[in-house]
């Protein structure tokens, strides 16, 4: 048994062999240029701009982290398959220790509890990729704003100025003209 | 279902040296992982140029079967390339963890039973017999994804960024629903070793695709997802990302990414026709020869393999969007459900067939009920960064 895993040691030696030869015969026979426009990193032929070390979308690590607890999960679940097989269908190890129903309403609490933890994630709305807005769509203001009014506002403003008295009165009139 | 331990010194037969025995393995197993790897590159060309009614590469050799071979040779003679902002330890470690893994992973794959040529016997045709291979082979799928994920960081170019995160993100989403389908099968035929659950399959007749439907449609579309191949090819997305992850390679690190990928496509076909085809057995042919299972594991292992090739040039790319809701909120929850009737069926004793059945009966109304696609409209309003 244990000179299986040997024997995949192995396997894995002359693997690496393999990738690491192939890499020593390319550096001695590839062309060395030492250009430094070579060098720079790829974007369409734009200069890049600052690293791209940057921050990204907070939900790859939600994704990961969902990914990690189903992940142990399932690291568990495996010895539990095996039980329940072998205590229901009477082969094995685990024949005669009655752990074959535990084992099954065990494992399904288990799952359950899983279960409810990613309804919770997707109800909370983390794995929905498209973020939904539903409030009223983004309306581009319609002024400009303009450092020195025209001479038409500047009349405009010294008329409101002039009636400034009786401003009440006028909107009060407005909105009896409306009604 | 025991299996019994090789016997390493047998009196009446004619043995190799151990160590012998086990590098001349190594090699067959290495040559025809890679003799297929490199033949795949042909093939995906050859298939797409069929597909498109092309003619394809035919200038190599005849029917361009040497193009392997001088697409290896100029990888060779390439500049390589380390960009100035690159992290250079992982920049060079990437393409080695990409490569390495895929290719280990074939070492539990059982090929075909105990080989014997005459006086000689030369033990089962693979490399280890681990009694827990379900578990190696689940260790090593989960560490493909460093290479993707590094290679795309240490690069530090914007495109190979996006491209490993979403790489990432999609092989961990996919993986579990892989490593779930797993669990049904390994639940299905109660052993965690490759070699009991194909002769488990062989002895019943009834093989994991028929009595476990819903598993095996998962295990395929997670396939796909797990070796970054179309329609989930996130990682490269060549109109969006010009090359993902492997933007800033060159030369033979570009080589090994490729070769990762291709290797994890064999392996991953290799565990599909062992999980769910009942690896070299034939229907209604209790006990076949080794020299019969090989020939009949490679025709279902390369049906699997046209079946990446073809999915390829016909369909196409998915959204994001639609890739991270179909994994997680589609497959995740029928993957855990099917393991959950599986469990079920295993206790009360019920007979397998009765699965297919249930999937049938429940799936197809379901299917019908709630598998509109969605309108056009309602998805692409208000959408976020994606990525």
């Amino acid at each position: 048994m244990y000179f299986d895993y040997l024997n995949v040691l192995i396997f894995c030696a002359v693997g690496l062999g393999f990738v690491f030869v192939n890499l020593i015969i390319a550096s001695f026979l590839r062309p060395k240029r030492k250009v430094t426009e070579g060098l720079e990193t790829y974007e369409c032929g734009e200069e890049p701009i600052g690293d791209a070390w940057i921050q990204f979308d907070i939900r790859y690590y939600t994704v990961a982290l969902v990914y990690v607890i189903f992940a142990v999960e399932i690291a568990f679940l495996f010895p539990w398959a095996i039980v329940l097989g072998e205590s229901f269908r009477g082969t094995g190890a685990a024949v005669g220790t009655g752990i074959g129903a535990f084992a099954l309403i065990e494992g399904i609490v288990f799952i359950v509890i899983l279960f409810l933890g990613l309804a919770y994630v997707w109800a909370k709305g983390d794995l929905d990729w498209v973020l939904s807005f539903s409030g009223p769509a983004y309306q581009p203001p319609q002024e400009r704003a303009r450092f020195l009014p025209s001479v038409h506002e500047l009349q405009e403003l010294a008329e409101a100025r002039n009636d400034e008295g009786d401003g009440e009165g006028d909107e009060a009139e407005e909105n009896e003209e409306a009604a | 279902m025991p299996v019994e331990a090789v016997t390493l010194a047998d009196t009446t037969t004619k043995e190799l040296p151990l160590l012998v025995l086990w590098l001349f393995k190594a090699g067959l197993i290495y040559g025809g992982l890679l003799g297929t790897a490199a033949l795949m590159t042909l093939a995906e060309r050859k298939v797409s140029a069929w597909i498109q009614y092309r003619i394809g590469p035919n200038r190599v050799g005849p029917w361009g079967l040497l193009q392997p071979l001088a697409d290896g040779v100029k990888f060779i003679f390439k500049e390589e390339v380390v960009p100035d902002g690159a992290n250079p330890l992982m920049f060079r470690l990437a393409p080695i963890l990409s490569a390495v893994p895929a290719m280990l992973a074939i070492a539990v794959i059982p090929f075909a039973g105990e080989v014997k040529i005459g006086d000689w016997s030369f033990g089962t045709l693979s490399i280890a017999n681990l009694d827990i291979s379900v578990l190696y082979v689940g260790a090593l799928t989960g560490l493909s994804v460093y290479g993707v994920i590094l290679g795309g960081w240490s690069s530090n170019s914007k495109y190979s960024l996006l491209g490993g995160l979403r790489a990432s993100a999609q092989m961990i989403s996919y993986e579990l629903t892989l490593l779930l389908a797993v669990l049904s099968v390994v639940l299905m035929n109660g052993s965690l070793d490759l070699r009991a659950i194909a002769a488990d399959q062989a002895s019943t007749g009834m093989w994991n695709a028929i009595v476990q439907p819903v598993a095996f449609v998962l295990f395929v579309i997670a396939m796909f997802a797990e070796t970054n191949r179309h329609p989930f090819d996130f990682a490269e997305c060549e109109p969006e990302l010009v090359g993902g992850f492997h933007t800033e390679y060159s030369s033979m690190k570009f080589a090994l990414f490729f070769l990762g990928e291709y290797c994890a496509m064999v392996v991953m076909a290799c565990l599909a026709t062992t999980f769910f085809l009942g690896g070299g057995a034939l229907p209604f042919i209790a006990e076949l020869a080794w020299y019969v299972e090989l020939p009949v594991f490679c025709a279902k292992a390369s049906s699997f393999l046209f079946l990446f090739l073809w999915v390829r040039w016909t369909l196409p790319r998915f959204r994001y969007d639609q890739l991270m809701t179909l994994g997680w909120q589609v497959m995740l929850p029928l993957a855990l459900v099917n393991l959950f009737v599986t469990g079920a069926v295993v206790a009360l004793g019920w007979h397998p067939l009765l699965m297919p059945l249930l999937a049938i009966a429940v799936l197809v109304p379901f299917a019908l009920l709630f598998g509109r696609p969605r309108p056009r409209s309602e998805s692409l309003t208000h959408e976020g960064a994606a990525g």
